[in-house]
């Protein structure tokens, strides 16, 4: 049986709970997990592709925690599961169109921002949903608390395609490249698209009593 | 470099995505400019926030709902006698290798609920059969676009025809008759008495010797993709119902007065195209 695409370049999905200095912009996303676990996806997509069930599973379970995270700070937390589960649903059905041109991930992402797009669309809230913030365990500094939920109720505020771009870079820690692809937009525009996103929720936060 | 020049630069700077040749000018901007400099320790408070946002978890039956809609799809296209093949067709690779590409353009007219038996499901009366034929067509679209359309010319009773035929025959100008977009040559256009409707269908090569099906219709009940995975999406400024034929897309729209379906599609970016021409061409009609 021919191959369906390319082998797909390493697909681990970025771990956003490392907060490293500021990454230089050529950092491999693949670099932050180990090679056998970034290869077990790209085998786990090529699995999907030739229809392997199983396969679904593998990369839901690579995969879903970071598109549910970009699901809840794009729609918030009462919808995030529907989008999560319609962009896992999109995936697979569309997966053959996966040629490893880019990263699995990113490609994954793009699926997440649509979905999340359109459902802000199709309830026309894209201004006024007020992205919960889930409990968290550890005891954490009030401050801190307060300046999270300022930009929460910030980034619910903005603009919801200047949004993705800000969660893509500060939270997924996509390149410019990546977020390029993922966006379907020129990457010449994605530096200026997050001037716009940073600026607007600068002056939200501003205007929601943050000195930041 | 003056303020608005950095103010243009301060993100591809901050995340080192600038031009290296640009970040020495703006390290001395920074240097000498207050203003600009708070608008970078400000960027870097966000990310430090952004940070350490908690990372929500999700719920523990997420992949159970997708699994079961998995499972509900599934069966879906056991149904069609050529799932098996068109899991062949599915998973070849993009269809320019080596296909010898006969264009035949067949129009499909009339509503399209043949389209809901070609991804499987039994839709209208008599789809098992109608599913089993465009499940064969389908499978040798693949391998041969001019036999596939032979194949249906054949099924149905069709002919060849030009556009002047076409239009005479089904009573108004078809959509292809206004020629394709630049990458596209139309092949040839047949006319044929589907089950459900009279189609206009058309098979245009690409450049890269691929090939595109081409269906018109005007029937408004369309129920194309029946029980099939549907994704509505809006391509070319139009609403699309879009089913994956592994790494090709088909996808239904409406263009004035009729209805459009293609079958073939590289991906959204190309319908989105198709979708922006015809329109173009609905309008040029109608006037």
């Amino acid at each position: 049986m021919a191959t369906l695409a390319p082998q797909p370049k390493s697909d681990s999905m970025p771990d956003a709970s490392r907060r490293n200095a500021r990454p230089p912009s050529s950092k491999s996303l693949e670099d932050e997990k180990p090679r056998s676990v970034a290869d077990s996806l790209a085998a786990a997509v090529s699995a999907c592709q030739a229809g392997d069930r199983a396969a679904q599973r593998q990369v839901f379970d690579a995969c879903h925690e970071s598109v549910y995270r970009l699901a809840v700070r794009m729609v918030g937390l009462q919808d995030a599961a529907d989008v999560t589960q319609q962009a896992f649903l999109q995936a697979f059905r569309s997966i053959g169109q996966y040629r490893g041109e880019s990263r699995f991930a990113t490609w994954l992402y793009r699926l997440v921002v649509n979905e999340s797009l359109q459902h802000l669309r199709r309830n026309r809230r894209s201004r006024h949903v007020p992205l919960e913030r889930e409990p968290v365990d550890a005891a954490r500094h009030e401050q801190d608390e307060e300046r999270k939920e300022l930009l929460d109720k910030a980034l619910s505020d903005i603009d919801p395609e200047l949004r993705s771009i800000f969660l893509l870079r500060e939270v997924e820690e996509l390149s410019y490249r990546e977020i390029a692809e993922a966006l379907q937009i020129p990457e010449g525009t994605v530096g200026s698209r997050l001037n716009r996103a940073r600026r607007d929720l600068r002056k939200r936060l501003s205007d929601l009593g943050w000195d930041g | 470099m003056n303020c608005l020049q950095v103010q243009e630069l301060l993100s591809p700077y901050y995340d080192r995505e600038s031009p290296s040749d640009a970040d020495a000018a703006v390290t001395q901007h920074l240097a000498s400019c207050e203003r600009c400099s708070r608008e970078l320790e400000g960027f870097r408070n966000l990310s430090a926030i952004a940070g350490s946002l908690a990372n929500p978890v999700p719920p523990a039956q997420l992949w159970r709902a997708i699994d079961e809609q998995l499972d509900a799809e599934e069966p879906s296209k056991s149904l069609r006698p050529a799932a098996q093949e068109r899991t062949s067709w599915a998973r070849r690779t993009a269809l320019g290798s080596a296909l010898a590409i006969a264009a035949t353009v067949l129009i499909a007219v009339g509503g399209w609920f043949a389209y809901q038996s070609w991804f499987g499901n039994a839709g209208h009366g008599g789809d098992a059969e109608f599913a089993s034929v465009f499940g064969r067509y389908l499978d040798e679209f693949d391998r041969d676009p001019t036999a596939a359309q032979q194949y249906l010319v054949d099924k149905y009773g069709g002919e060849m025809v030009d556009a002047a035929q076409a239009e005479r025959t089904v009573g108004y100008r078809p959509a292809i008759a206004g020629g394709m977009p630049t990458g596209y040559t139309v092949e040839s256009t047949c006319v044929m008495e589907m089950p459900c409707c009279t189609c206009v269908q058309c098979n245009c090569r690409r450049d890269d010797g691929t090939t595109l099906a081409i269906f018109e219709h005007d029937d408004e009940e369309v129920d194309w993709f029946g029980d099939s995975p549907v994704t509505e999406e809006i391509c070319g400024g139009r609403k699309c119902q879009l089913v994956t034929l592994g790494d090709r897309l088909a996808a239904t729209w409406q263009s004035g007065e009729q209805y459009i379906t293609v079958v073939g599609a590289k991906d959204q970016k190309e319908v989105g195209e198709l979708v922006a021409w015809f329109d173009e061409r609905s309008q040029v009609r109608s006037q």
